[in-house]
């Protein structure tokens, strides 16, 4: 099957059709990311939304807030970013639970801290990726780009991830699942964006 | 004192495999993409190596089909997120002597390397 198609049609199936495999390649990600951190991090059900560019910036983070955003790009096999979005004292937590440090160590985002939440984003593609692959071999091995860690204000952040794909379309589609520990310490969301060259809806 | 070559992009997984090594007696060096680790392997010829695949410049694939060029004697790990078939069967194909997928628990680690060094 050529690249341009089997991408068509993993996407259609991720997007419109039977929700177990998205929701299957979630849990996969939920799992991977208890193994790394040691505390049970669990998925709500991923939501398949398709919104207006100016109402992503609201879904981002609150103007004067400060966020981190853990950016990745579908390099092979399926086309696409990935996006973790948390606020930057979850963010704090997070690395804290990935250097088994007491909450509360670590206090800002120098280089250490922002190669372990590179690492999160990683493993979290990754998992997701490799949930798909064992349905979707027409597509060849699914790798994630090495990832980007951004901190700063919504708009900032937004206009770094998104620009590229909101300049194509008024509208993104996005995969989005939100993920926590069960004290709630960390939360965070889960983008999947297909590329939206990809004309995946329609035949 | 044996010596870990760690290759991976990710400072945060380089400093953990080191300090983890370093208590069980290994000596280590570190490479932060497949093109350094090429030349780091050149210089220093470790004992081990433990290749991360997904990184830039050069991916621990490449590498790892490079460094069995000029030294077919050498002892490479994988390690990487990406547990998909085709990924492993490549790995062992190019001459892997083993293939772990992250997140790697130490002693998963541990064993992996005692058991390659001893061959």
């Amino acid at each position: 099957m050529s690249g341009q198609n089997g991408q068509k049609e993993v996407w259609s199936d991720l997007i419109t059709g039977p929700k177990w495999t998205l929701y299957t390649a979630m849990q996969h990600v939920a799992r991977g990311l208890t193994d790394m951190v040691g505390h049970v991090i669990v998925n709500d059900a991923p939501q398949v939304k398709e919104m207006p560019v100016a109402q992503v910036q609201g879904r981002v983070g609150a103007p004067g807030t400060e966020i981190v955003a853990i950016y990745l790009h579908m390099e092979s096999g399926l086309r696409g970013r990935a996006v973790l979005i948390l606020p930057l004292s979850f963010a704090l937590n997070l690395v804290d639970l990935m250097m088994e440090a007491p909450r509360g160590t670590a206090t800002s985002m120098g280089l250490m801290e922002r190669s372990a939440l590179g690492e999160v984003g990683n493993l979290a593609l990754s998992f997701f990726l490799n949930s798909v692959a064992e349905s979707a071999s027409q597509v060849g091995v699914l790798q994630p780009s090495p990832p980007s860690v951004i901190v700063g204000a919504p708009g900032t952040v937004l206009n770094m991830v998104v620009t590229s794909a909101a300049a194509m379309n008024d509208e993104l589609l996005i995969v989005e699942t939100a993920f926590a520990d069960t004290a709630k310490t960390v939360e965070f969301r889960f983008w999947v964006l297909p590329d939206p060259t990809i004309n995946w809806a329609h035949d | 004192m044996p010596t870990v070559m760690i290759t991976d992009d990710s400072l945060f997984i380089r400093v953990k495999i080191a300090k983890l090594l370093a208590r069980h007696g290994y000596e280590t060096i570190q490479a932060e993409d497949g093109e350094q680790a090429v030349e780091v392997y050149r210089e220093t010829s470790p004992d081990a190596v433990l290749m991360d695949v997904t990184m830039p410049h050069k991916n621990g694939l490449q590498a790892l089909a490079e460094i069995l060029q000029f030294a077919p004697e050498a002892r490479i790990i994988m390690l990487t997120a990406l547990a998909q078939k085709s990924v492993a069967t490549t790995a062992v194909t190019y001459g892997a002597k083993d293939f772990l997928v992250k997140p790697i628990h130490p002693d998963q680690l541990i064993t992996a390397l005692d058991r390659v060094l001893a061959a």
